[in-house]
């Protein structure tokens, strides 16, 4: 019972205290309760923010860098998977299915600025090749306005992730026997794939790619190297109002801190209720 | 075709560690060259350890953190998760969880900052120690949840029935069984905390050097080569854990 005791409260100390006594202290700042500014109880500081141009355009772009990116990884993968499946199971196409895995978001991000400038690799080889002849005829590939640079950075650290795990979601539900049979059954190639094998891996799928949309939803590393001073993603602009020293920036700052738990507390609490209908249904 | 598809597609992830090592070694690089047209030298690895950049230190810093963290989650992970995966309220201590590992690293650095100014942690090695704790403790007791399924608590059950002591149930059954279950964790953990940048920037303030950080300083001062080689020391050891791995973990698949 003590040793009981003692775990809960140390789970309760180290994974549930620090994020909430941080979202105590960033709800009383940005209600001016406290701070160095605080003149009393306010809620300036909350429609200073949603006046904030920025603060919009950051919402809506991580949305949609988050949901095209994994739109993007979703398809890449099961496109990979249900062409090439045997193929990948092979002992050493599976380990160099790993090999991005060892790269951090952020050297990706390095590595990107490198080859998609214009200056980069690809601007070298198109000019080489005799495709463009100065390096400002390279589009903008990077700190672009359309985040292109950010979206295949992001797609090319996720989709493996994704690959790998419907693999293993593959075996699990035994797709193989199950297709054979469908083909025995009079079953089209076209049946298989959008009958049996899609609606199988998608279901098991589901509550990883919901997971993964918080993550790109708050991916900062790459913004911060490949994406624009405006629009910014939220990660990016949040630290950018803590980073510029301005105390009359802070409580606006931590507004937007507020409402960002507040939204990855609706994302899990949803993703939650999606993966315990997923295991139901299993 | 299919073979073409798959050596496109492993020749980019190949690819990007070749370049990190060809950038590092090439003594110069200019533009619109395809490749370093003077003579490959391991110039910029020499001149960290001249200019006083200590490369050895950032190396050992990361390798610190990272592994004190890696063991510090796993075992407080793997003991926890043994205790409220039976407890009455395990849904919610699952869903408790998720919230920190789903959340930004950055977002939830600044959240904790002022607790951590409070304490006098910022800009220490504790402190990024403490931090990343708090940041990977809950994904150890999310990954070891089902992993303490029926079959092992009846194994559990089995052993103290026929006699054996909590002490004897724990190093002769749980740990050996769980060996290779830990050793994913503790790569996981690793590798989580090996390239944070985020945390570490936040509660470090730049004064705690570990890799990453150092990566993004150099690409902050455009030095490329020597962010190179910063890059392939963040990118390398992971790469030995992944074989380490596939030679004695996913031996199965």
């Amino acid at each position: 019972m003590l040793k009981r005791n003692l775990t809960v409260l140390f789970f309760l100390s180290f994974a549930v205290a620090p994020l909430a006594s941080g979202f105590v202290y960033a709800g009383l700042y940005s209600f001016g309760v406290i701070g160095a500014l605080s003149t009393g109880f306010t809620f300036n500081h909350w429609a200073a923010l949603f006046e904030d141009q920025g603060f919009w355009s950051a919402l809506a772009l991580s949305m949609g860098v988050a949901l095209f990116t994994l739109l993007l990884s979703l398809g890449l993968s099961l496109t990979l998977l249900l062409s090439l499946q045997r193929e990948l199971e092979q002992r050493v196409n599976y380990f160099l299915l790993h090999l991005p895995l060892a790269l951090s978001s952020l050297v990706a991000a390095f590595l990107s600025f490198q080859w998609l400038g214009n200056t980069g690799m690809l601007a070298r080889w198109a000019i080489h090749l005799g495709l463009f002849e100065k390096s400002q005829d390279f589009p903008e590939l990077i700190n672009d306005a359309h985040y292109f640079g950010v979206i295949f950075t992001l797609t090319l650290l996720t989709f493996p992730i994704f690959t790998l795990l419907l693999l293993r979601f593959y075996q699990a539900e035994n797709l193989s026997s199950l297709s054979q049979v469908a083909a025995t059954l009079g079953a089209s190639s076209k049946d298989i794939i959008f009958r049996v094998q899609l609606p199988a891996l998608l279901r098991r799928i589901t509550p990883t790619a919901l997971l993964y949309f918080v993550f790109l939803f708050g991916a900062y590393e790459v913004p911060l190297l490949l994406g624009r001073q405006s629009p910014m993603m939220w990660s990016v602009y949040v630290s950018q109002k803590f980073k510029k020293f301005n105390l009359s920036d802070l409580p606006i700052a931590y507004s937007s801190t507020v409402l960002y738990t507040l939204f990855i507390l609706l994302l899990v609490g949803w993703f939650w209720n999606k993966a315990a209908v997923s295991k139901a249904e299993q | 075709m299919k073979k073409v598809i798959l050596a496109v597609l492993f020749a980019l992830f190949i690819l990007p560690f070749g370049y990190l090592v060809l950038l590092s070694v090439a003594s110069s690089w200019r533009f619109p060259e395809v490749f370093p047209s003077q003579n490959l030298s391991l110039i910029h690895w020499a001149s960290l350890s001249r200019t006083g950049v200590d490369w050895l230190s950032s190396l050992a810093t990361s390798a610190l953190v990272a592994g004190v963290v890696g063991c510090l989650s796993t075992t407080a992970g793997f003991l926890s998760s043994h205790v409220l995966s039976i407890h009455s309220s395990r849904k919610l201590w699952i869903t408790l969880a998720y919230f920190p590992y789903a959340f930004s690293p950055v977002i939830y650095a600044y959240c904790l900052s002022f607790m951590f100014n409070v304490l006098d942690l910022t800009g220490t090695l504790g402190g990024v120690l403490i931090a990343q704790f708090i940041l990977t403790y809950p994904f150890a007791v999310l990954f070891f949840f089902n992993h303490f399924d029926q079959q092992l608590r009846e194994m559990e059950a089995l052993a103290r029935t026929l006699g054996s002591s909590t002490t004897v149930v724990f190093w002769k059954i749980l740990l050996p069984i769980s060996k290779h279950t830990l050793l994913i964790c503790f790569f996981q953990v690793f590798l989580i905390s090996w390239f944070d940048y985020g945390l570490t920037s936040v509660i470090g303030l730049g004064q705690v050097k570990t890799l990453s950080i150092m990566v993004y300083q150099y690409i902050g001062e455009a030095n490329i080569h020597v962010a190179a080689i910063a890059a392939c020391l963040l990118s390398f050891p992971p790469l030995v854990l992944l074989w380490f791995n596939h030679q004695f973990v996913f031996k199965k698949v």
